[in-house]
């Protein structure tokens, strides 16, 4: 009964969400730190393959018996482990911008609006699942 | 009393409560009057509510798996459902409260 409250409708994709943007949130804010260290390699985790992991364990339960309720079944991939109650990321370096002389290729247009992006769907996400708990405290409380 | 809320929408001659004995009919038949069961209303708003929901439910999951992007729509579509829902709550609030109101009338 207990396990049945949180494993309904979207609240499981919105903690994810929350969960990866958290994560990717500490990746971004160290590249941030490092910015003109000598050598340093700016790293990220590809929210494209988030959100495909995602996809696919929507479809998987969709097609289930149970549309809208039982557990996400998250498949790991190639750089994140999918944890019960957390994500492990391996992040991989983004060779995407040129040296700079002291060998760090720093891209500070690109981490600001990954920053603004990834922050943007944290903030959301974020907002979803309070809702998502007031409405369930709501029909608890038989009270507004 | 298989079905309690069959009462209010009984047949006018009759009169819900002078036939509560055991040996009444197990409920009215509504197949003579043209409007529709308070049951039947009310189950059809539930149903309505229900699947707001749903649906708001499977935006957000594609909103966060990346399938649509319209942010707006998503969150306003969370918020109708919400507050269809609250207003749901609100109206079987209300008939509660009127059916303790009638269980405290003296027969």
């Amino acid at each position: 009964m207990i396990e049945g409250l949180f494993d309904r409708g979207a609240m499981q994709s919105v903690e994810r969400l929350v969960q990866f943007t958290g994560e990717r949130h500490r990746m971004l804010t160290d590249n941030i730190a490092n910015l003109s260290t000598p050598n340093f390699r700016p790293r990220d985790v590809d929210p494209g393959e988030f959100r495909s992991a995602l996809r696919q364990a929507q479809d998987q339960r969709r097609d289930s018996k149970t549309p809208n309720a039982g557990r996400l079944e998250m498949r790991n991939t190639r750089n994140m482990t999918f944890q019960r109650d957390g994500i492990d990321t391996r992040p991989r370096a983004m060779n995407r911008n040129i040296l700079f002389h002291d060998r760090n290729n720093r891209d500070l247009e690109r981490t600001m609006q990954d920053l603004a992006e990834n922050t943007l769907a944290h903030n959301v996400g974020i907002e979803l699942l309070k809702n998502e708990f007031d409405m369930l405290k709501i029909a608890i409380r038989e009270r507004m | 009393m298989a079905d309690p809320l069959g009462l209010i929408s009984s047949n006018p001659g009759a009169g819900g409560v002078s036939r509560s004995g055991p040996s009444a009919p197990k409920g009215p038949t509504a197949s003579d009057g043209a409007s529709p069961e308070f049951k039947d209303v009310m189950m059809k708003h539930i149903e309505q509510v229900n699947r707001l929901q749903q649906d708001a439910d499977t935006a957000i999951e594609d909103l966060v798996s990346g399938r649509r992007d319209d942010m707006d729509a998503v969150l306003m579509a969370k918020q109708k459902a919400d507050v269809a829902f609250q207003m749901l709550l609100q109206v079987r609030n209300k008939m509660m409260d009127a059916y303790e109101e009638v269980k405290q009338i003296r027969v």
